[in-house]
């Protein structure tokens, strides 16, 4: 997660950075985030946006939800429902209406984390599930180096050159082989489901 | 009842009385002189026949088997002659003889049989020659003579009106569509009235509602603003202690810690926002202040103390000898606010100055000047657009409580963006006098 200070920052990050879903409050330093949303909103940024603030007037979720906001959440706030109003737009941006995903004999449950292959849990790291987790809502899509940095380290510029490599290394240990397919030039996609338990475990 | 009707009514009333006042006299009038006009016409007749009769005086002696003279049986003059005895010598059809027996000269009025006569008595060598009109026949020619007059007089009564009722209409429609409009308006629309032609008299009234809605509109504003600064400031910090708690009883050791003194964190800054709003409760309540004076220069220091990000700011000057005619108290609350404002709408490398020139004393109030000036947002990092300034209103509380005390002081306060991208903040406090400074 990555957090900006202004309206300024946010626009200059949403512009340099892919993200899943952006929490936006409305009380920023140097504008109202609401002009900050229907502007995304009219450049065409259809990137899940939801709203945190403390306005709790009808007109104001009204309006905001009228302005393209996803969800509309009032302070405060419980996690656990933060959470999972977060997941519930990331889920539905990538266009599943269920929390569990299947894949073949690989489910993953982004929700809580957990993650079977062939009904056995995998333990993978909080950098690899982003990584599954990204893969999977592209759909098969290919995705570039930058996209998956991005969704596994948002703003963070210190990341070594290789730490992409290493996480797709491990889950293609602890999963299967052609969990990820590297598609040369272009980037990495998700590959097709496992047809056994564990194809490959080395 | 309506401007309209009252002045309709009214005028229309007035109108119609002068009118029929009028009416009414020339009436009178009219009548008299159309007697007049008619006596006046027997008395030309009389004196006719008498002439006649003077240089014929044979058809008196020639008339004595038929005294018939002529026969205006329906209409017309009739005529009599009488000779001193009371025989009749000479008469028209229709007059009767034996009613006009005691004739005398000059105008009278007689009834004979179902009619009533008008008549004129000459005397002439003994003779009496009476002229008569039937009274019908006069009050039918009145009555002719008034219905000419009355029919123009009413059609210029009935157009009269209708042109006062034009002119009403059209005099007040202006006024009309004012009331049109306010009565139209929801009580949420405070955008100006407009009214189309609007004469010099109604000009200024609705220069006064436009700017009185101009003024309620601003506070709606205000207050919409201070409302949702005051919901973000509690709520925030609120929300934080709250997820800070949740996230210390999932974690322990270290973590467990951190997220605790986050939370403190977050309790610290809910009292100071809390604080505040009781000593703007406070104010509010308490209305127009003490006479207490100051030092700037306390102020400053005071301002200063414990300030985080204190090492940020540089001190320009003193004004070491000014004193405020305010409590110390809510000038340090007042100009520490706009510090903390400073500090916390721009970035950590820039320098805010805080400056203190000598007071003006040779204005009409003198004031003690504070220039609070920040750089804004990071120089390098500002694009040319200024996205990324800040706004007047998006400071949260911290202004609205500066704003409310300078108000009740007499001072002012003026934001302005610098040259640097940042913003200066002119706080204008109220010099103390001489006496009060000793």
């Amino acid at each position: 997660m990555d957090r900006v200070r202004t309206a300024r920052e946010a626009r200059a990050a949403l512009a340099q950075f892919e993200c899943d879903v952006v929490i936006l409050d409305l009380g920023l330093p140097d504008g109202d985030g609401m002009g900050l949303l229907s502007a995304w909103r009219r450049q065409g940024v259809t990137i899940p946006i939801l709203i945190l603030t403390a306005r709790d007037a009808v007109e104001d979720r009204v309006h905001g939800l009228e302005a393209g906001a996803d969800d509309y959440v009032l302070k405060p706030f419980d996690l656990d429902e933060l959470a999972a109003r977060l997941h519930a737009l990331v889920r539905r941006a990538a266009g599943r209406a269920v929390p569990e995903v299947r894949h073949g004999e690989l489910q993953v449950y982004p929700d809580s984390g957990k993650v079977l292959l062939g009904g056995v849990s995998v333990s993978l790291s909080r950098r690899e599930l982003a990584l599954l987790g990204k893969l999977i809502n592209a759909r098969g899509a290919v995705l570039s180096e930058e996209q998956l940095k991005d969704g596994l380290y948002g703003m963070d510029t210190s990341v070594e050159s290789n730490a992409l490599n290493v996480h797709i290394h491990h889950l293609r240990r602890k999963l299967y082989r052609d969990v990820v397919i590297t598609e040369r030039g272009l980037g990495y996609r998700l590959g097709p489901p496992p047809t056994q338990p564990k194809e490959n475990t080395s | 009842m309506s401007l309209q009707r009252r002045l309709l009514w009214s005028l229309g009333s007035a109108f119609l009385m002068l009118w029929l006042s009028v009416a009414m006299l020339m009436y009178l009038h009219l009548d008299k002189q159309v007697s007049q006009t008619l006596d006046q016409r027997l008395a030309a007749s009389a004196t006719m026949v008498a002439g006649l009769i003077t240089r014929q005086p044979e058809m008196l002696l020639s008339s004595q088997s038929n005294p018939l003279l002529m026969s205006p049986e329906a209409e017309g003059v009739a005529c009599q002659i009488q000779a001193a005895s009371g025989e009749v010598l000479l008469q028209t059809k229709g007059m009767q003889g034996q009613l006009l027996q005691d004739t005398r000269p000059g105008f009278s009025t007689r009834d004979t049989g179902d009619q009533q006569w008008r008549l004129y008595t000459l005397e002439q060598n003994g003779t009496f020659i009476t002229t008569a009109d039937r009274m019908s026949e006069r009050e039918s020619l009145t009555n002719s003579i008034i219905l000419v007059m009355v029919v123009p007089f009413t059609l210029a009564l009935i157009g009269g009106l209708a042109v006062l009722w034009w002119g009403v209409r059209k005099g007040l429609s202006p006024l009309q569509a004012l009331h049109d409009q306010l009565r139209r308006r929801t009580p949420e629309n405070l955008d100006p009235v407009q009214v189309e032609g609007s004469p010099a008299e109604l000009t200024p009234v609705v220069e006064t509602l436009n700017s009185l809605f101009g003024r309620v509109a601003s506070t709606m504003a205000w207050e919409q603003r201070f409302a949702n600064s005051a919901a973000h400031e509690f709520r925030t910090p609120l929300a934080g202690i709250k997820t800070h708690l949740q996230v210390a009883g999932r974690v322990s050791g270290e973590r467990q810690q951190q997220a605790l003194a986050n939370a403190e964190k977050g309790v610290a800054r809910l009292q100071t926002v809390t604080e505040q709003l009781l000593l703007l409760s406070r104010m509010e309540r308490r209305g127009v202040a003490s006479c207490e004076d100051c030092a700037v220069a306390d102020v400053i220091d005071g301002v200063l103390e414990d300030l985080p990000g204190q090492d940020r700011v540089r001190l320009e000057n003193r004004c070491s000898d000014g004193r405020i005619a305010m409590p110390q108290a809510l000038a340090i609350v007042a100009l520490r606010n706009l510090v903390e404002n400073a500090l916390k709408h721009s970035t950590s490398a820039c320098e805010l100055v805080l400056d203190c020139p000598a007071d003006e004393r040779g204005t009409s109030t003198p004031t003690v000047q504070m220039l609070v000036h920040d750089t804004g947002i990071d120089e390098c990092a500002r694009d040319k657009s200024g996205i990324g300034r800040s706004r007047l209103e998006s400071h949260g509380l911290g202004l609205a409580i500066v704003d409310m005390v300078v108000s009740q002081y007499g001072g002012s306060l003026f934001s302005s963006y610098n040259q640097g991208g940042g913003m200066d903040w002119l706080l204008r406090l109220p010099l103390a006098s001489e006496t009060a400074a000793t």
